[in-house]
């Protein structure tokens, strides 16, 4: 089971209200982007680290950004034509917290 | 700076062409009145009811229709399903059950000097119910269609009348084996702006629902005293129902035919992490493709607009959240345009061009709400073909990227300063004390500095002369200690010469030794 699946069965978990929902994901979040080895690399940048508190993920290094990088209510994972996971809809995706700071380093 | 990336919270795509059962002549309609739609609501000009037992039903309006109105009849049986007809109009939908009970809806447009009596022809001779009633507005350009197809519903006190994003419409039952006491019509999912009652007996029931506006999902339920097996209906003029296709997501844009992905689709992003007091320098949307399928439109840009002050509803309301006429976006702000024809791949996301505007359309300290439509949805030309774009219903796969500056308290910290500057005139006077103190002391290091480079050259040369005077007055005041005391110490041989008229007194116990080669030569006397 990747972080996607967990958040996906959750999300499909109808028996939850939001507010528990939210919660779910948070840990779920939590846990995926804690895991992540530092530092890493995106391109030219170097991340040092990665804090979660609740629905957000303050993200730091060194490099030329405007730091820090805050992504609330971010995934776990990003949608991927090559992607490893796929979600019930049929999208493909790719299960890696360090892709979504990739991501959102890059629509900047 | 701080770059924040805020990831969707809610979303909502609504069709205003695609209707229940007929979508192509409903959006073809649409499509052909469009600048009108919506300006124009669904306006009910009369109604009349009638009862009998006879072979063909009537009724007669209160006044001639006005040309042009849409003219609904709604026949309603209680002992027969026999063939119903009524010549001139168009079925809607007859349906019942054999030797029971009938329910039958009919529409006409009113021609220039229509009738006002209205009359069916049925085989045999039953009680039945007549309900006629006239629709002005948009019903004059649009025709009404059978959201709900009269259906048999077995023996229940609960029976449903799904109304699916309706502007206007009517709905009946009608049971034949017994009376059901009671029949009350009531909101179950949705939220209705009015039920109107036409016919209410024991057997029958006709009533008008007006405004499922945004809901997706509306259902009104008849409650009955007495579980009754019915036969129901619903006919109107539907609109705003969701424009979201399984695995295609949701669909915006402006179709002649396609009426399944079309329509105008609202985000919602919180941006209460944003502070008021930030400066926002730069916002950019991102938005995400359909899962299984992606078109994108070859001659319309696909434009953003900031619609922050009306909340995009998440369920059932009354209130038109989302979908806007052509009038209405043009007074919107513009805050990002992707052009016609650009590459779009399914399951892909991509970042929409920001206009200059963006920045200050971001509801800092709140919730953004953007609008998604097409050009020709904003200027009303339209272009003769399908113009339409389709995204991922999952509003977390679409985020906006904001990069702000982090001065949080900025209001608070010139509320200081303005403090501060009102004790200026108090402050000076201590600092001037603090000054000198602190002069002082700042100056303690420099001597020290000047102490220790002196400790090796100038001290110790001043002292030198002091030294020297010291010695020298020593031996001016004592001159004969000098002379005595070294000859005798260093024992080397010296000669004392005692010059005319000196004398060498020894004094009481005193010894002079003449030791060695010594000699003691005395003055001849």
């Amino acid at each position: 089971m990747t972080a996607l699946d967990d958040w996906w069965a959750v999300e499909a978990d109808q028996s939850l209200t939001d507010s528990e929902k939210q919660a779910l994901f948070n840990d779920i979040r939590a846990t995926a982007f804690l895991a992540v080895q530092l530092p890493f690399y995106v391109d030219a940048l170097q991340i040092t680290r990665i804090e979660v508190a609740g629905n957000r993920v303050d993200v730091s290094g060194v490099g030329d950004f405007s730091w820090p990088l805050r992504i609330y209510n971010g995934p776990v994972g990003v949608t991927d034509p090559d992607g490893n996971v796929t979600k019930a809809d049929g999208s493909t995706w790719y299960s890696d917290p360090i892709e979504v700071i990739a991501q959102c380093i890059r629509s900047a | 700076m701080t770059t924040s990336v805020i990831y969707g919270s809610s979303m909502r795509g609504q069709n205003i062409q695609l209707g229940s059962v007929d979508p192509i002549t409903t959006a073809a309609t649409i499509y052909a009145n469009l600048t009108s739609f919506l300006t124009t609501k669904v306006t009910r000009t009369r109604f009349t009811n009638a009862t009998g037992s006879t072979t063909n039903p009537t009724a007669t309006f209160s006044a001639t229709p006005a040309n042009g109105s849409a003219l609904i009849a709604v026949i309603l049986r209680t002992a027969d399903n026999t063939t119903t007809t009524m010549t001139g109009w168009t079925q809607l939908s007859n349906a019942g059950s054999a030797g029971v009970r009938q329910a039958a809806v009919f529409w006409k447009r009113a021609g220039a000097s229509e009738p006002t009596v209205v009359t069916a022809t049925n085989a045999t001779a039953t009680a039945w119910n007549m309900t006629i009633i006239e629709y002005g507005g948009w019903a004059t350009l649009a025709d009404p269609v059978s959201i709900s197809a009269s259906a048999t519903v077995a023996s229940t006190t609960s029976i449903s009348v799904p109304g699916t994003g309706m502007q206007a419409g009517v709905c009946a039952i009608v049971t034949g084996a017994g009376s059901w006491t009671t029949a009350t019509l009531s909101t179950t999912t949705g939220s209705n702006a009015s039920l109107t009652q036409f016919a209410a007996t024991t057997l029958a029931n006709c009533s008008e629902i007006v405004g499922y506006n945004n809901s997706e999902d509306a259902l009104c339920t008849y409650t009955l005293g007495t579980a009754r097996a019915t036969n129901r209906l619903v006919v109107g003029w539907p609109h705003n129902t969701s424009s979201l296709v399984a695995g295609f997501g949701f669909g915006a844009g402006i179709s002649t035919t396609n009426a399944t992905s079309l329509g105008q689709i609202g985000f919602e992003f919180d941006t209460s992490t944003i502070p008021a007091a930030n400066t926002v320098s730069a916002a950019t949307l991102t938005i995400k493709a359909g899962a299984t399928f992606a078109a994108y439109p070859s001659a319309n840009a696909v434009e953003i607009f900031n619609i922050s002050s009306t909340a995009i509803a998440k369920t059932a309301s009354n209130t038109r959240t989302v979908w806007r006429t052509p009038t209405e976006i043009t007074a919107l702000t513009k805050v990002a345009s992707r052009p016609a024809g650009s590459a779009y791949v399914i399951n892909t996301q991509y970042a929409w061009p920001s206009e200059a505007a963006f920045i200050s359309n971001i509801n800092q300290g709140s919730t953004t709400r953007l609008l998604l439509a097409t050009t020709e949805q904003r200027t009303g030309s339209l272009t003769g073909s399908a113009q339409n774009i389709n995204v991922s219903d999952t509003a977390g796969d679409h985020f906006l990227t904001i990069v702000h500056d982090r001065l949080v308290t900025i209001p608070t910290v010139s509320a200081t300063a303005t403090a501060s500057i009102s004790r200026i005139p108090s402050f000076p006077r201590t600092i001037a004390a603090a000054a000198t103190a602190t002069a002082a002391l700042s100056r303690i290091p420099g001597f020290a500095r000047t102490i220790a480079a002196a400790v090796d050259a100038s001290p110790t040369l001043s002292r030198i002369p002091s030294f020297a005077r010291t010695i020298a007055a020593s031996v001016a005041a004592v001159p004969a200690i000098v002379a005595t005391y070294q000859p005798f110490l260093v024992q080397l041989p010296r000669i004392l010469r005692l010059a005319g008229r000196s004398t060498v007194t020894l004094v009481t116990q005193s010894t002079l030794r003449l030791l060695g080669r010594s000699t003691l030569k005395l003055p001849k006397e």
